[in-house]
């Protein structure tokens, strides 16, 4: 908490410059679509606190995050173990609605911050290459643990 | 006789840089730096002209040259602040805005300005109480006010009134509009937003800001993108998606497979086109020109 005095103190002196960064905040669309709910949440927690978002909020999109992928591998488990009768495509059709959910709600925390930045800064970094890696990773995770459930 | 003709040119200069005419000014100041070269005052307006026009460098020296015919630090600095603010010297930025504000500690403008060097560095609690410190000084400062607009963490209620307040300050009737059009921009009210920046641009059409917000106004309002526009309107594109998705979903377990395959053609058609239409209105500008 910075008092009265501390207001006019150099705060730049040691270079303690940190600008918030940010991704095209649209461009997780494609994340949560191509790459799922691991590749969606990672990419946007790590862009909330590029933004320098408050920590609940950070915390809040981890929990939102986690939610989706327990009830997807809950969903393939309930699946597999026949508990419940619908095509496996829909079971994907649904996780797919779940996770452009997802992104909308992260677009929501998200918004308000990413404006202030834009008219701060104008710039955004390149999301292209962590994405690709990271939807590639998420779809490898995934991969295993529907393996695995389809295994039991 | 020469003093009420260098008066008059001082008026003058002052005319011309209240309108934006800044390398009209910039000439006219010359004329009147060739009777008096060592004018640190002259000086200091040849500086702030090359500062709005955004020629960093000149307006650098010619505000190193104010001070050394004597002109006043602290206006000097004030400026000097601004300059290293635009070229991303940070620290030199603060001192200069923490040295005037020792001398003037109830400048509310350099409050703003030290305000917004604090947000650029991501110091966004001090910037706050900056603000509220600067407004506390002078509620009416536009630049506290601007900033206070555009970057503080407020309701829409809020907004309103501080864009009210902001409205009756001093600062220019193209600062006013662009600020308008910026508040539109939020609330997706882009007819509008354009319309104001357009009446900025008309008001000062020398900014290059204003002419590259216009031409991006123009290519993203071109009639061929008007589809995505509605998409915006509707929530974006995961809102179609999940409409598309939907109705193809919907129509197969109804049992209408041809319904269906025509729904899924549709959205197909309608993912082919949001993805290239952007890229296709730019080609086809570059051909018109």
């Amino acid at each position: 908490m910075v008092n009265d005095q501390g207001l006019y103190q150099a705060s730049l002196s040691e270079g303690k410059v940190s600008p918030t960064r940010s991704y095209q905040l649209g461009s997780l669309f494609y994340v949560a679509f191509f790459g799922g709910v691991i590749a969606l949440t990672v990419l946007a927690v790590k862009n909330a606190k590029s933004l320098q978002l408050n920590n609940n909020v950070v915390r809040l999109m981890i929990i939102l995050g986690a939610l989706v992928l327990v009830g997807k591998i809950i969903f393939y488990y309930a699946f597999f173990q026949d508990m419940i009768h619908i095509e496996q495509r829909y079971i994907r059709y649904l996780a797919r609605a779940a996770e452009i959910a997802l992104f909308g709600g992260f677009y929501y925390l998200m918004k308000d911050a990413f404006q202030r930045h834009m008219l701060l800064h104008g710039e955004t970094d390149k999301l292209l290459k962590e994405g690709i890696i990271w939807c590639l990773v998420s779809a490898l995770v995934e991969g295993i643990i529907i393996f695995t459930l389809a295994a039991l | 006789m020469e003093e009420i003709a260098l008066r008059d040119q001082d008026s003058l200069i002052s005319h011309y840089m209240g309108m934006g005419r800044y390398q009209q000014a910039i000439n006219l100041i010359y004329e009147s730096l060739a009777v008096n070269p060592e004018e640190g005052y002259l000086h200091y307006r040849l500086g702030l002209c090359h500062y709005y026009l955004d020629q960093l460098e000149e307006a650098e020296l010619q505000l190193a040259n104010a001070l050394s015919f004597g002109f006043d630090r602290e206006i000097i600095m004030e400026v000097q602040g601004h300059l290293c603010v635009e070229a991303g010297r940070w620290q030199e930025a603060e001192e200069a805005y923490l040295e005037v504000l020792r001398e003037n500690p109830n400048d509310a403008s350099v409050h703003a300005a030290y305000a917004y060097l604090m947000m650029k560095t991501g110091h966004q609690k001090k910037a706050d109480q900056l603000l509220a410190a600067a407004l506390r000084l002078d509620p009416d400062n536009a630049q506290a006010l601007r900033y206070r607009f555009m970057f503080a963490d407020k309701t829409r209620e809020e907004k309103v009134e501080v864009l009210e307040r902001y409205m009756h300050s001093t600062d220019s009737d193209t600062a006013k509009l662009i600020q308008l059009g910026l508040d539109c921009l939020y609330t997706n009210r882009y007819s509008r937003a354009r319309e104001h920046f357009r009446q900025a641009y008309l008001l000062d059409p020398t900014n290059q800001n204003l002419l590259e917000v216009m031409k991006s106004f123009d290519r993203d309002f071109h009639p061929l993108l008007a589809p995505l526009r509605v998409v915006g309107l509707i929530g974006g594109p995961g809102v179609m998606w999940v409409i598309g998705i939907g109705s193809i979903m919907g129509t197969r377990a109804m049992g209408w497979d041809k319904a269906s395959l025509i729904v899924g053609g549709i959205y197909l058609l309608f993912v082919i086109y949001s993805w290239s239409a952007l890229g296709i209105v730019s080609l086809v500008d570059k051909f018109r020109r």
